[in-house]
């Protein structure tokens, strides 16, 4: 049966429950369901809400049907060389000596090309063969996997082709964990649209007005929040350091969408973390004195961006500032504290990922500022917490 | 009932597998994608090729979701019983003679099928969404007032479209067939410009689709869709340019709509990010 399936989706984060697994199975009364292309999309159609998750469906669905499992990166995505595919590929070919067998003669590129094209081999027909990127026989189906469950899982569709739809990976750079690129941070900008803040009630009503007087029979004067968004915004971006150089195309990304967005956004810079004072450029020469900063609106948003990467004693030290001529007593991290104590709506957005948290050698300052702040990854995910923290009133 | 397009609306056959499949089912079509995949072309596509009457539903993000069904003409009936006019027919006691049906209203009281595009749903609030549950569910409603259930006769296609400017509720997503347009890739552009310009073929639409995509992947703040290109065409054909000439990209300014992409275009401030 089919169930498994469901299972599979739900393990891999996507919410399916019993309301689609009976939609699936009342199906067959209203539409035939000829080929294993009908079935892609059928269950495409009842499983796939959001965007997010059509690249996870495409891959379980071809991990349970065609018995291929191909990892959650797009083509040309160094942290491909991390995914458990790859790596029991490269060892299957290494072994047949397909590639070279010491590491150091790989060309990384030519390696990942090479998986990729073995990949596409596979999704443009279903054989047997030695070359599989699969997970060696223990799916449901089996490599010949022709027929299960009453369901044939062989045989083309007449137009359309569920192989050739998930070899083309439309969604994939849409899917939670992706970090953002250009294409998705549309998206991840208009949530942070949806900060909205409440305000007194002051415009008439006036539909709602009639129909109260209407039906009290007396004049009731109805009022209402006016729908502006008075939002405030103020964004601090590490800009300096060699850790966070590897960052900047994503930083910049996401400081370009949020200044076109938001119109009263407010921008300073610092190096590694904050001291007394900030930068209102981003060469850091005109300075901005905390203390001024901390007397802005507390309803105020607040977004750092910085990997929170750098040597223990520039956050914690007394005169720990690293720039020449720019120590000063209050060691960084307690000028975190005050900002955080002023602006309870902030949050440290980190380019590292999260997974990264917990090692290499920004454990300690890392973990300090999100013991602060709020701290997400720049990943749609992430960013989507982040507004959802910021939404909440406290 | 099955539907493959129309003589000026080219559709993939996964979409219209996926349209085919969402009439058989009954259920409601979510489309998302960016502006200029035809999102609510098609809506107008399915109403022309299966001859069904349309109801159109704009939302704008001050709509309720109430009116989308009905509205009480409150001053007209305040006027009536201060004035009563016997021979309007309307009894003021009568809630009913006092309701002005919206589009989902009357597409649920009709007599045939209908075809209901609710255009842009993003735009409106969750609670909205919330309110329209029932609807898409059961092809019902309740007057609130009288609270009378009005049920669909014959339950309408439901098309609705969203540009994702703002995340729709959970409970709305999970009552409809949610299907992602994704932007054409040149073949298929191909196949449209071909339905709309028969006669028009070879280098000229080579070059056309060459130059449409390269100022796509130029990260402009507002891309040129298929709406731009046709309409570019259009206007190119029209003017009697030579293949050497839309190299050029003439008139720019169908392309492009913002100010600081045309200028950008012109090379007169460079593209940020680029």
């Amino acid at each position: 049966m089919l169930l498994n399936f469901f299972y599979r989706l739900r393990d891999e984060g996507i919410a399916v429950g019993a309301k689609e697994i009976l939609d699936f199975y009342g199906a067959p009364e209203k539409i035939a369901i000829e080929s294993v292309d009908d079935l892609f999309l059928l269950l495409k159609l009842i499983c796939v809400r959001r965007r997010e998750d059509a690249d996870v469906f495409e891959r379980v669905f071809l991990n349970y049907f065609y018995d291929l499992d191909i990892p959650a990166v797009a083509e040309g995505d160094m942290a491909l060389l991390e995914t458990r595919q790859f790596r029991e590929w490269l060892r299957e070919a290494r072994d047949r000596g397909e590639v070279p067998f010491r590491s150091y003669e790989y060309d990384l590129k030519e390696l990942m090309k090479k998986f990729w094209d073995t990949v596409r081999e596979q999704l443009k027909e279903h054989h047997g063969g030695a070359k599989w990127v699969g997970t060696g026989g223990a799916s449901a189906f089996g490599h010949s996997g022709n027929s299960a469950g009453g369901v044939r899982v062989m045989g083309a569709g007449r137009n359309f082709s569920a192989l050739k739809v998930i070899g083309e990976r439309r969604h994939v750079a849409y899917s939670s964990r992706q970090s953002l690129s250009g294409e998705n941070l549309r998206q991840a900008i208009s949530l942070l649209k949806n900060l909205k803040k409440h305000e007194a009630e002051t415009e008439l009503d006036l539909p709602e007005t009639i129909h109260r007087s209407g039906k009290a029979g007396d004049i009731e004067l109805v009022f209402t929040a006016p729908l502006k968004n008075k939002l405030k915004v103020m964004l601090f971006i590490d800009n300096g350091g060699y850790s966070m150089l590897g960052h900047v195309p994503l930083t910049r990304l996401v400081f370009d969408k949020m200044t076109a967005q938001l119109k009263s956004l407010q921008t300073y810079f610092f190096h590694n973390t904050i001291y007394g004072h900030v930068y209102s450029d981003d060469m850091r020469t005109q300075a901005v004195d905390i203390q001024k900063i901390l007397k802005e609106d507390a309803d105020t948003r607040l977004f750092i961006i910085g990997d929170a990467s750098m040597a223990p004693s520039e956050l914690f030290s007394r005169y720990g500032n690293v720039n020449y001529g720019e120590e000063e007593y209050e060691p960084s991290i307690e000028r975190l504290r005050a900002l955080r104590n002023r602006f309870a709506h902030s949050v440290w957005l980190n380019p590292v990922p999260a997974e990264r948290w917990d090692n290499g050698f920004s454990g300690s300052t890392l973990r300090a500022i999100a013991g602060i702040f709020p701290m997400y990854d720049l990943t749609l995910e992430g960013i989507k917490r982040a507004v959802k923290n910021l939404n909440a009133m406290k | 009932m099955s539907f493959t397009g129309t003589a000026k609306y080219h559709i993939s056959s996964e979409l219209a597998q996926i349209v085919n499949m969402a009439l058989a089912m009954e259920k409601p079509l979510l489309l998302t994608g960016e502006p200029g995949t035809g999102k609510t072309q098609l809506a107008f596509a399915i109403s022309e090729a299966l001859k069904l009457d349309m109801e159109i539903l704009r939302a704008k993000s001050t709509f309720r979701g109430e009116e989308a069904c009905y509205t009480q003409d409150t001053v007209l009936r305040l006027n009536d019983s201060r004035f009563p006019d016997p021979k309007a027919g309307r009894n003021v006691q009568n809630f009913d003679d006092y309701i002005v049906w919206g589009p989902i209203g009357r597409a649920f009281r009709s007599e045939t099928r209908k075809v209901l595009l609710l255009d842009e749903i993003d735009k409106t609030e969750s609670d909205v969404q919330d309110n329209l549950l029932d609807v898409l569910e059961d092809s019902q409603f309740t007057i609130r007032e009288t609270n009378t259930v009005v049920k669909a006769k014959v339950k309408p296609v439901i098309i609705i479209t969203s540009n994702a400017k703002r995340e729709l509720s959970d409970p709305f997503l999970r009552r409809c067939f949610c299907h992602h347009i994704t932007f054409p890739a040149a073949d298929e552009m191909r196949q449209i410009l071909a339905l709309h310009f028969p006669d028009f073929s070879g280098p000229i639409v080579d070059t056309a689709l060459r130059v449409f995509y390269e100022l796509r992947g130029r990260g402009f703040e507002k891309a040129p869709a298929t709406s731009e290109l046709i309409e570019w065409l259009g206007a190119v054909q029209r003017g009697g340019f030579p293949p050497e000439e839309i190299e050029k990209v003439p008139l720019p300014g169908i392309l492009l709509k913002r100010t600081g992409d045309i200028l950008a275009f012109r090379g007169e401030k460079r593209v940020r990010g680029n």
